[in-house]
């Protein structure tokens, strides 16, 4: 990678060792890990294990039972076996990754599936011990996610495989229109539920703060490693620039200055409206405290309040340099959502976006700075609490100002 | 109850592409709610999504229905609207390369392409075909939804 210049100046980012930031990871909702790729491997054994039992059909007597069973079946109960067994599968191959209660609950899961896709094929009754199986596994894991758990695209997948050989138990074994009604609403709701636990156990799992290895909400990227105290030096050059960019970014509070040099300020909403610069975010210049490609600003009732900045990476560039070690990491987004309207949401833990939208799967690497008198923080994420009572405060003191100057010039 | 011109898996095929199609029309009824949460928190840029993702479960679900009732404009419909699903895709990858990039998750993978094939696949057999084709084909789905099999 061509290094790129970085433009500003202050004593000893020069000799800085560690320029270049690691790499990054996003919310495990998005992600496969590692860890889990034995449960994907084993959903190709089923095939296998169905070879076995048509090869060895003529010589075993339960293998004969199961065939005939299997070719007797209606497709949609066929297909009821293939996930029953799929989920059974996938629940033993992840034996050892979870301990205590949980992991034995998984074992007895697993059996109790297979034994119901067994029962099934033997033409017995299966609806109450699968129904009762797949609730209690998809209310499980909500119950798990819900507190605080990412869930992967593994476990996700599971839950898909189970909702859907859900839906088939539902599905009524003649035309009972209310029950069939009921059993329809059940699996939306069912998918609906599995959706909104994955989203909370994502959100209440990951770090809102910007740390190195910390566990990203979704939509965010994060670099990975561990967390460390900064440097004297890291601190040194982490102070020199948050104080250049102070300096070079005041003439911004004034909105009308931002947009006469290109800010897109005209519509500020919210409290932390990013008005871009789109000159500067294609200059290839990195990390100029003049030249910040994104100004944020707050609103209020007494205009746009001025709280700070966003340095954003070229695309494509790579990581952003780590001049300040900690004190300044850069995060990414991924799995974002766009369309003509602009920013419309995060991918789903399904892994689609709004009807309309495409996916975004990664953006340069962005810092926060922030410029706001008497900022508890400088680099990263700051407290929305704290900006609100910030803005707050500077909305009332432009206020009273502006009635001082009525009054005055009403004195005249 | 099966009736003798038409063999119970000719019916349990298109019972499986109804089942799919429910459950497309369940994730779009997820996506629906979840601009409603975007709505709130990202303003009006996130409108249009949900206005889209409702129409778009609703449409589906309606589609589901019609399935059930072996209704023959519901199964051409699925076929044209999968055929879109999977073309958005393709779309939606071309965009994401020229503006940042695409990682689609393994979920997105299942069921942005899988599904849909999966679907068009069961709709475009002959049997199926002609299981939707027929007014013993629907009276049958009517009578027993289709399924007819006891555990």
């Amino acid at each position: 990678m061509t290094p790129l210049p970085i433009l500003f100046h202050v004593d000893g980012v020069a000799d800085g060792a560690d320029l270049v930031a690691g790499v990054s990871a996003g919310s495990p909702m998005y992600d496969t890990p590692a860890a889990h790729l034995p449960a994907l491997l084993v959903l190709g054994l089923l095939p296998l294990l169905a070879l076995a039992i048509r090869v060895s059909a003529p010589r075993l007597p339960i293998a004969a039972r199961l065939l005939d069973g299997y070719r007797a079946r209606a497709p949609l109960h066929r297909l009821a076996a293939w996930l029953l067994g799929a989920t059974a599968l996938v629940h033993l191959a992840l034996i050892g990754h979870h301990d205590g209660l949980l992991g034995a609950l998984m074992i007895l899961d697993g059996l109790l599936l297979a034994a119901s896709a067994v029962l099934l094929l033997l033409g017995r009754s299966w609806r109450p011990l699968a129904g009762v199986l797949l609730l209690g596994s998809l209310a499980g894991w909500m119950l798990v996610t819900g507190t605080g758990r990412a869930p992967d695209q593994v476990s996700l997948l599971t839950k898909l495989i189970e909702l859907a050989a859900l839906a088939v138990v539902l599905t009524p074994v003649s035309g009972a229109r209310i029950r069939g009604a009921l059993g329809t609403l059940t699996v939306i709701g069912m998918v609906v539920l599995t959706s909104a636990s994955a989203w909370v156990g994502a959100f209440t799992g990951g770090s809102v703060d910007h740390h190195t290895g910390a566990v990203a909400q979704p939509g965010t990227l994060l670099p990975q490693g561990h967390d460390r105290a900064p440097t004297p030096q890291e601190q040194a050059i982490a102070d020199g620039v948050w104080l250049a960019t102070v300096a070079a970014l005041a003439r911004y509070e004034d909105p009308a200055v931002a947009i006469a040099d290109g800010y897109a300020v005209e519509v500020v909403t919210g409290l932390d409206a990013h008005a871009a610069n789109a000159a500067y975010t294609e200059d290839g210049r990195v990390l100029d405290p003049a030249r910040p490609e994104n100004l944020i600003y707050a609103e209020s009732p007494a205009g746009p309040v001025f709280l700070g900045a966003m340095f954003e990476m070229p695309a494509g560039a790579g990581p952003g340099p780590a001049f300040g070690g900690p004190l300044t990491v850069w995060h990414g987004h991924e799995q974002i959502c766009f369309s003509l309207t602009g920013f419309t949401g995060l991918v789903s833990p399904f892994g689609g976006c709004p009807v309309g939208s495409v996916t975004i799967g990664r953006t340069g690497e962005m810092l926060h700075v922030w410029t706001a008198a008497g900022t508890p923080v400088h680099w990263g994420e700051l407290d929305d609490a704290w900006k609100a009572a910030y803005v707050g405060y500077v909305a009332e003191a432009r206020l009273a100002a502006q009635g001082d100057d009525g009054a005055t010039t009403a004195g005249r | 109850m099966d009736t003798p011109s038409l063999p119970r898996d000719r019916l349990d095929q298109a019972a499986i592409a109804r089942l799919l199609v429910l459950f497309q029309g369940a994730v779009l009824v997820t996506a629906t709610a979840e601009s409603v949460l975007f709505l709130t928190v990202l303003g009006p840029a996130a409108g249009p999504g949900l206005v889209l993702s409702a129409g778009a479960a609703l449409l589906t679900l309606v589609t589901a229905w019609g399935l059930g009732r072996r209704n023959r404009l519901a199964r051409r419909w699925t076929i044209v609207a999968e055929a879109g699903v999977l073309a958005l895709v393709a779309l939606g990858v071309v965009v994401g390369l020229v503006i940042g990039g695409v990682e689609l998750t393994l979920l997105g993978l299942v069921l942005r392409v899988g599904l849909p094939i999966a679907v068009i696949a069961l709709l475009r057999r002959s049997d199926v075909r002609a299981a939707f084709g027929s007014a013993a084909g629907a009276r049958a789905a009517r009578s027993q939804d289709a399924v007819g099999v006891a555990a």
